[in-house]
């Protein structure tokens, strides 16, 4: 039999976005949003040599805070090889890395010192800028001078949490509530307020189903369900695994649709890379 | 993505274990839960033998003695198939609210 499937985008902004999937198996789904957050590939700078630098905060430091700037990554994905590919690339292959400069110096009778920010890099490839660009990366005071070069590159989440593009991806189950209202007291009314909607049915003595499409906390609902002395058989709330919520929101590296159709694309060629070696493996009898 | 490799033994009649070194519980849990909705697999699961290692270890119990590599293919291609119909529902989706990709 054909199994009932849905896909719907309840919300879309520039930084987050949340689908409604019926009949997807919840591994499947959960399969997309571990991929989001592992797999998905972003640009972020991998490493950076020092050539001077002589701020009060040392290389290593300064080198970890460029590692977790985020730049726009929607082009770079297109444009540049993927990080297997990269693997053993030079740095100064442009098709795997960008290139970015700082040289920044102060003179000793500077009036007072300057944050170098994001936006003070010098990058290679315009389209791949500081999505923040007022990040603080360090303080230089009159005197003080920086000169580095850093190469970024995409890279994968389940490398380093900086080529993670979102900070939140998160499936939920949606609640299910069967309502009888010719068996619901005035004490269960009162206890489901927090729910309008149920609790209007519920007085019109209306029987039915809510099948709610958005996620709502329902730690009350269930407290009045779940207790016979209160609601009794008049309300049973259900948590339903053929009814899912995926939530993906962006650091800001790409689009969260894209973030989302990136993911079901490499999920794809990881089952895929599964099945081949299937296809190759021999059955070996355990030692 | 890591080098994949993969290892089919047989650890008693009509029952396997897949090795699966170079992939996580992203792949164990969705093979593991297809494997286990068909009608020839009586018992499916997955283990993840070390949190730091990228290997997993999918367990398959056979209800009759059949190829297993037929089974695993079978599933996989069921995963691939719901994948190819998410990817599709998602762009008519993306497409009713008028947003593209290439924007």
């Amino acid at each position: 039999m054909e199994k009932k499937r849905s896909l719907e985008i309840l919300s879309l902004n520039e930084r987050r976005i949340t689908l409604y999937a019926e009949g997807y198996s919840l591994s499947l789904l959960n399969g997309v949003r571990r991929t989001v957050l592992s797999h998905v590939p972003t640009v972020a700078i991998d490493f950076a040599y020092f050539y001077d630098n002589n701020t009060g905060v040392p290389d290593e430091i300064i080198a970890h805070r460029l590692g977790l700037i985020v730049f726009d990554s929607n082009e770079a994905i297109k444009k540049y090889k993927s990080p297997e590919e990269c693997k053993n690339a030079d740095e100064k292959d442009s098709s795997c890395f960008v290139e970015i400069f700082l040289e920044k110096s102060l003179s000793d009778d500077a009036d007072t010192g300057v944050y170098i920010k994001a936006s003070n890099l010098i990058i290679s490839d315009p389209d791949v800028k500081p999505v923040y660009p007022e990040t603080p990366i360090v303080f230089l005071a009159p005197g003080q001078r920086i000169h580095m070069v850093a190469y970024a590159r995409l890279g994968r989440g389940a490398e380093h949490g900086k080529w993670m593009p979102a900070s939140v991806s998160i499936v939920q189950y949606l609640p299910r509530v069967e309502y009888d209202g010719s068996k619901a007291s005035e004490e269960c009314i009162k206890c489901v307020e927090a729910y309008p909607d149920l609790a209007e049915k519920l007085s019109r003595g209306e029987k039915g189903v809510i099948e709610y499409k958005r996620n709502i906390n329902t730690s009350a609902l269930r407290y009045c369900a779940d207790s016979k002395d209160i609601c009794g058989d008049a309300v049973k709330l259900y948590y339903d695994e053929n009814r899912l919520l995926l939530t993906v929101e962006t650091t800001g590296a790409l689009r969260p649709e894209i973030i989302v159709a990136e993911s079901i694309n490499t999920l794809e060629v990881r089952v895929k890379k599964v099945l081949e070696a299937v296809k190759k493996a021999g059955v070996v009898e355990r030692q | 993505m890591e080098e994949m490799n993969l290892i089919i033994r047989k650890i008693e009649p009509q029952t396997y274990e897949l090795e699966i070194q170079g992939e996580d519980d992203s792949i164990g849990n969705l093979l593991a839960t297809y494997l286990e909705n068909l009608d020839e697999v009586q018992l499916s699961y997955y283990s993840r033998p070390h949190v730091l290692e990228d290997k997993i270890v999918v367990y398959v119990k056979l209800k009759k003695d059949i190829d297993i590599k037929k089974v695993v293919e079978k599933a996989i291609g069921q995963i691939l198939e719901d994948i190819e119909d998410l990817r599709q529902k998602y762009l008519k989706a993306l497409e009713k609210i008028g947003v593209s990709l290439e924007q």
